[in-house]
C-alpha cells in the first residue's frame, strides 16, 4: 500500500539560500508524524511543500503514490487539508460560514451547499469542539477558538492527509490535549497526519513517529523513544534537558533541569540573580540599589 | 439538524423578495415623477396604448408620450443598471482587496474611461460616428484597456498580488487623469464638452445607451454571483484559498474582469457617480451578511433601487435644471459612511 | 531725464485731447445698466492725461499717459484692442486669443485662466487687460507685483460698447472707440426695434450634448432676449445649468442653437435624437449651429452674433 505522503529528496532554495537539503520522509497511512526542530530548521517550509503551496527546487512529493504536480488543485484539496498557523480570517464571517468554506473543493459551479455539506460541516464542528460557536463572528473568537474553527474547516474537507502547523499554539492545556488526541484518533481511523510541533513532550506522547529537522536536513526519524535522546537534544536543540521515564510507560519525558544548572547557549533555566548583568533598579524608598544613575520612582 | 436551518432566518429567500420589491417600488415612483406632471392614470394609459391589444384614444399631448417612453423609462432603467453594476463591482473589489474603502473606480476604470471619452471628443471623427455613440464606446474600450494595463503591470512572476494591483491601479489611474487634464488643457475650446461628459448623469439617456449597457451589467451580476463562493474563499489569505482548492489567479482574474466590465459600462454611459459602489455593499452586508453568493445579487437589486431613488429625488427638485445625481448620492452616502465608522462595537468588515 | 519726458508727453497729451471732439468724454449710455458703471473721468471733458477711471470692478486707476505695452489675457479684450487699431501696442495675448488671425502671432502668455506670470512680467507691460474671471486669482498676483491691470466686465450686451469706450479712453483712442461704440449701439437698437412686438421665440441654446445651457444672468441669455427670443432655461436656478430633458420637451423650443458643434454635434444629429422629432424646432427644421465666439465674447463681434441669432429667430423681420 502506498504511503499517505511520500516526501522524496526534497531540496528547496530561497534566493540561492538553501532551506531544505535533500529531505526524504514517509508518512504511512494511519500514521501521525511529528515534525520537530529548532526555529529556522525548515519545518514550515517542508509543510508548505507537502501541501503543494511551494514547489521544491529538487525532488518531489507524492500523495497516495501520485505526484502532487500531476494533481489538480481541486483534487488535492479533496485529499489533503492544511491547518496553517497564525492566519487571517475575515472578521465579519460567522464560524459556520468559515467552516463551510472547507467544502469548497466539493461544491459545484453555483457554489450552493447541499444538505450533505451541511451535515458534514456540523459533524466537523462537533469533532473540533466548536459547534456552539456556529453563529459567532470570526472577529469575536479567542485564539483557541480560532484554532478549533480552523481544525473544523480542515476536517470539513474530508481529507486523507492532514497537515498541521503548530496546532497547539494558543490553546489551553485542555484543548491542546483535545486537539492532539483528536488528530491521533483520526490517524487511527485512516487520516494520516503530519504536524509541526514545538512541544516535544506532547508530540512524543501522541505521534507514532517523530522526524527531526536541523538546518534543513533530516537528522533523525523514528519512534519517539528512539529519537529523543540527550545527545540529539544537545546537538540539535542546543539544550541540556533532563530525560526521565514516563510513569505510565511510554516515551521519555523531557524536563528542564532545576537547581543551579546553566543550560547551553539556547533556552534553559537561568540559575541565580548574580548571573544577571547589573541593572540599577530603584528600591522602594527611592534610592538606587547600586551604581550611579538614580532614577526617580 | 438545527443549526444550519436556524441561520436561514436572515439568510433565506425573503431577503431577495425585499430587495426586489424595493427596486420595483423605486422604479415605479421614478417613472411617475418628473418635470412633466403625469398623473398615474395617464401614465398607465400611455403604457397600455403601446401594447398590442389595447386601443386607447390619446387625450395627452404628444410630448407626454415622448417624455414617458423616450425619457423616463430608459432613464429609470439605466439608473437601475448603473446602480446594479457599480454595486456588484464595489462589493467584489471590497472582498478582493479585503478593504472596506474599495470602490469600483479603484483599479483605474474611471480614469481610463474619462481619457477615452476626452480623446474621442477631440479627435476629428466624422459626425456620423458620434451619433452612433462613439464617445461611449471609446470610454468603454479605454476603461478596459486601462485595467488590462494595470493588471499586467501588477504581475509578479506568475501571480498578481492584490497589493500590487491596488498600487498599479492608483498609479495608472493618476496617469490617465493627468492625460485627460492635458487633453482638456490642449483643446481649451472643448473643455466644456469634455467636462460636461465627465459630470455624467442620466439626462440624455435613451434606449440605445440602455441596450449598450445592459448586457455587460447582466453578465457581471450573473458571473460575480457564480464566482461568489470563490470570492468568499479569497478573503482568507491566498495560502488558505489555494489549499482549499481554489485557483487563486484565475479567480482573481475572473472577478476583476467582470467587475471591470460592469464599471466600464456604467461609467461610459453615466459618467462618474460616486458612493453607490462604496456604500451599497456595506449596507447589504449589514443587513444580510457578507457571503458573496448572496451579497452580489442583493447588492445589484439594492444598488439599482438606491440610484433610481437618488435620480428621482434629483428630478423632483423644482426648476428646469438637472441636478447631478452624484450630488444626491454623496449627500446620502457620506452620512451613512460616517455612521458606519462610528459603529465601533462591531466592524462591518 | 524722466521728468522732462513726462512733461513732453503731458504736453502732447494735452494738445491731443484738446483736438479731440467735445463729446469724447460723454458718459457711456450703458452706465444705467451697470451697477459698477465705468464712469467718465473726474476731470472736465477737454483734458486728457493724467486720467483717472473706475474700471468694471470698481477699481480706481490713474494713467499718466496712454499705455504703450498692453497684454490682454482674454480673447474678447484682444478683439477690442484690434478693433481700436491698437495692434502695435499689444505685446502679449493669451493662447485663446484667436481673432483676428494676426493675434495668433503675438507672443503668448499662457491660458486664459492660468496665464504665465513670468512671461507677462518679462514683457514689461504697462497695462494688462483682465476680466472678472481673473478677479480672485490672477488680479491679486498682478497687483502684488505692482502691475497695472484693468478689469473689463460688461454685464450685458448693451454694456459692451461702454467697455470699448473705456479702453479707448485710456489708450487715447477715443475717436475710434466712439465711432465703433456708436455703430454698435445703433445696430443693437436696430435689432431691438425690428423684433419689437413679435412674440418671443422659444429658444434652446445648447452648450453640450448633455444639454448644458446658459441660464438667467448670462450673456447668452441676454442676447436671446434682445434678439426677440425666450430662453427655455429661464426658470433654471443656476447660470450654467444642465437642462433636464423632460423640461426641454415640455418647453418645446421653436429654435435650437448649437454651440457644441466642436464635439461633433450637427443639426442632423440633434434632429435624429430619440424623441426629438416631436420638438417644434425639429419639425420646422430650425436647428442651427452658432459660433460661440460670437455669442460668448463681450467684444465687437457680439453684435454680429446678435444679428445672426435675431435672423434665426425672426427671419421675417431681419434683413
Amino acid at each position: 500500500m502506498d504511503n499517505a505522503l511520500s516526501i522524496e529528496n526534497v531540496t528547496f532554495k530561497f534566493d540561492d539560500r538553501p532551506v531544505l537539503r535533500g529531505v526524504s520522509l514517509e508518512l504511512p497511512a494511519g500514521g501521525f508524524l511529528g515534525l520537530v526542530g529548532p526555529n529556522g530548521s525548515g519545518k514550515t517550509t517542508l509543510l508548505r511543500i507537502a501541501a503543494g503551496l511551494l514547489k521544491p527546487s529538487a525532488g518531489g512529493v507524492k500523495l497516495m503514490g501520485r505526484p502532487l504536480e500531476g494533481m489538480s488543485r481541486g483534487e488535492l484539496a479533496r485529499q489533503l487539508a492544511l491547518l496553517p498557523q497564525g492566519t487571517t480570517l475575515p472578521g465579519n464571517f460567522t464560524v459556520w460560514e468559515l467552516v463551510l468554506m472547507g467544502r469548497t473543493p466539493y461544491m459545484d459551479l453555483l457554489g450552493r451547499e447541499r444538505a450533505a455539506d451541511t451535515e458534514i460541516v456540523e459533524r466537523a464542528m462537533e469533532m473540533a469542539h466548536c459547534r456552539q460557536l456556529a453563529d459567532r463572528r470570526a472577529d469575536e473568537l479567542s485564539g483557541g477558538e480560532r484554532q478549533r474553527v480552523l481544525m473544523a474547516r480542515a476536517l470539513a474537507q474530508q481529507p486523507r492527509v492532514l497537515l498541521l502547523d503548530e496546532p497547539t499554539a494558543h490553546l489551553d492545556l485542555l484543548h491542546q490535549i483535545a486537539v492532539v488526541e483528536l488528530v491521533a484518533e483520526l490517524a487511527r481511523e485512516g487520516v494520516a497526519a503530519l504536524g509541526v510541533f514545538h512541544d516535544l513532550n506532547l508530540a512524543a506522547c501522541y505521534c507514532t513517529h517523530l522526524a527531526v529537522l536541523s538546518q534543513g536536513r533530516l537528522v533523525a526519524v523514528g519512534e519517539p523513544r528512539e529519537v529523543l535522546t540527550a545527545e540529539l537534544l544537545a546537538e540539535v536543540f542546543e539544550v541540556d534537558l533532563c530525560l526521565t521515564s514516563h510513569p505510565e510507560g511510554g516515551p521519555a519525558v523531557l524536563l528542564p533541569h532545576t537547581g543551579g544548572h546553566r543550560n547551553g547557549r539556547g533556552t534553559g533555566q537561568l540559575a541565580a540573580a548574580e548571573s544577571l548583568p547589573s541593572i540599577d533598579l530603584p528600591s522602594p524608598n527611592g534610592k538606587p540599589k547600586s551604581g550611579a544613575t538614580s532614577a526617580k520612582p | 439538524m438545527a443549526i444550519g436551518r436556524a441561520r436561514q432566518v436572515n439568510r433565506g429567500w425573503s431577503r431577495y423578495g425585499i430587495a426586489l420589491l424595493a427596486l420595483i417600488l423605486t422604479s415605479a415612483v421614478g417613472v411617475a415623477v418628473g418635470k412633466a406632471a403625469l398623473d398615474p392614470g395617464t401614465l398607465l394609459a400611455i403604457l397600455l396604448s403601446k401594447l398590442p391589444f389595447f386601443h386607447v384614444t390619446p387625450w395627452w399631448p404628444a410630448s407626454f408620450e415622448t417624455i414617458l417612453l423616450e425619457v423616463r423609462l430608459p432613464r429609470v432603467l439605466m439608473g437601475a443598471l448603473v446602480g446594479a453594476g457599480l454595486s456588484v463591482a464595489g462589493a467584489t473589489y471590497q472582498g478582493l482587496f479585503r478593504n472596506p474603502l474599495a470602490d469600483p473606480y479603484l483599479v483605474g476604470v474611471a480614469a481610463g474611461a474619462g481619457l477615452g471619452a476626452a480623446l474621442a471628443m477631440v479627435a476629428p471623427l466624422p459626425p456620423g460616428l458620434y451619433a452612433l455613440g462613439a464617445v461611449q464606446v471609446a470610454a468603454f474600450l479605454s476603461a478596459l484597456i486601462t485595467v488590462g494595463l494595470v493588471y499586467s503591470l501588477a504581475r509578479v512572476g506568475r501571480t498578481t498580488p492584490v497589493t500590487t494591483l491596488l498600487l498599479a491601479g492608483v498609479a495608472v489611474g493618476s496617469l490617465a487623469s493627468a492625460a485627460t487634464s492635458f487633453v482638456m488643457f490642449a483643446q481649451g475650446d472643448k473643455i466644456t464638452v469634455i467636462y460636461a461628459w465627465m459630470l455624467g448623469g442620466f439626462n440624455i439617456t435613451g434606449w440605445q445607451q440602455v441596450l449598450l449597457v445592459a448586457p455587460y451589467v447582466a453578465a457581471a451580476v450573473i458571473a460575480l454571483s457564480l464566482l461568489g463562493g470563490r470570492a468568499n474563499v479569497l478573503q482568507l489569505d491566498e495560502d488558505q484559498a489555494r489549499s482549499l482548492g481554489v485557483n487563486v489567479e484565475m479567480a482573481k482574474l475572473g472577478l476583476v474582469l467582470f467587475a471591470t466590465l460592469a464599471t466600464a459600462a456604467a461609467v461610459s454611459a453615466a459618467g462618474l457617480i460616486g458612493f453607490v459602489g462604496l456604500v451599497v455593499p456595506h449596507a447589504v452586508r449589514m443587513l444580510w451578511g457578507p457571503d458573496h453568493r448572496s451579497l452580489v445579487p442583493l447588492s445589484a437589486l439594492v444598488g439599482g433601487a438606491f440610484l433610481v431613488a437618488a435620480d428621482t429625488l434629483a428630478r423632483a427638485i423644482p426648476g428646469s435644471q438637472d441636478v447631478p445625481v452624484g450630488v444626491i448620492t454623496a449627500f446620502c452616502g457620506a452620512p451613512f459612511f460616517i455612521y458606519l465608522l462610528r459603529q465601533q462595537k462591531r466592524s462591518v468588515f | 531725464m524722466r521728468s522732462i519726458t513726462t512733461l513732453v508727453l503731458a504736453t502732447l497729451a494735452l494738445v491731443a485731447s484738446a483736438c479731440a471732439p467735445a463729446g469724447a468724454n460723454s458718459p457711456a449710455t450703458s452706465a444705467t445698466s451697470q451697477p459698477t458703471a465705468a464712469s467718465t473721468t473726474s476731470q472736465p471733458a477737454t483734458s486728457g492725461f493724467p486720467l483717472t477711471i473706475i474700471d468694471d470692478a470698481g477699481r480706481s486707476l490713474t494713467f499718466t499717459r496712454p499705455p504703450q505695452r498692453i497684454v490682454s489675457i482674454s480673447a474678447s479684450n484682444t478683439e477690442i484692442l484690434y478693433a481700436l487699431g491698437l495692434e502695435d501696442r499689444i505685446v502679449g495675448v493669451d493662447q485663446y486669443s484667436d481673432y483676428p488671425d494676426a493675434a495668433r502671432s503675438k507672443p503668448q502668455v499662457g491660458s486664459f485662466v492660468q496665464p504665465d506670470l513670468e512671461k507677462i512680467i518679462a514683457l514689461e507691460p504697462d497695462l494688462i487687460l483682465v476680466t472678472n474671471i481673473h478677479l480672485p486669482t490672477v488680479l491679486p498676483e498682478l497687483e502684488r507685483r505692482k502691475l497695472t491691470a484693468m478689469v473689463t466686465n460688461p454685464k450685458d450686451i448693451k454694456g459692451v460698447p461702454g467697455s470699448i469706450e473705456m479702453v479707448g479712453r485710456i489708450t487715447a483712442k477715443q475717436q475710434e472707440a466712439q465711432t465703433l461704440a456708436t455703430s454698435l449701439r445703433s445696430r443693437i437698437d436696430a435689432v431691438e426695434s425690428r423684433v419689437k412686438g413679435a412674440t418671443p421665440v422659444r429658444t434652446f441654446y445648447e452648450l453640450s450634448p448633455q444639454l448644458h445651457t446658459a441660464g438667467p444672468g448670462t450673456f447668452v441669455d441676454d442676447m436671446i432676449k434682445l434678439a426677440g427670443g425666450a430662453s427655455i432655461a429661464a426658470s433654471a436656478t443656476e447660470q450654467w445649468p444642465q437642462l433636464n430633458q423632460e423640461s426641454l420637451f415640455l418647453a418645446d423650443p421653436e429654435v435650437v442653437l448649437l454651440a457644441d458643434h466642436e464635439a461633433g454635434i450637427t443639426p442632423e444629429q440633434v434632429m435624429a435624437r430619440p424623441g426629438w422629432s416631436t420638438v417644434a424646432a425639429v419639425k420646422a427644421n430650425r436647428v442651427f449651429t452658432v459660433d460661440p465666439n460670437l455669442t460668448n465674447r463681450p467684444a465687437p463681434r457680439v453684435v454680429d452674433g446678435l444679428e445672426i441669432v435675431a435672423k434665426k429667430l425672426h427671419p421675417d423681420r431681419m434683413p
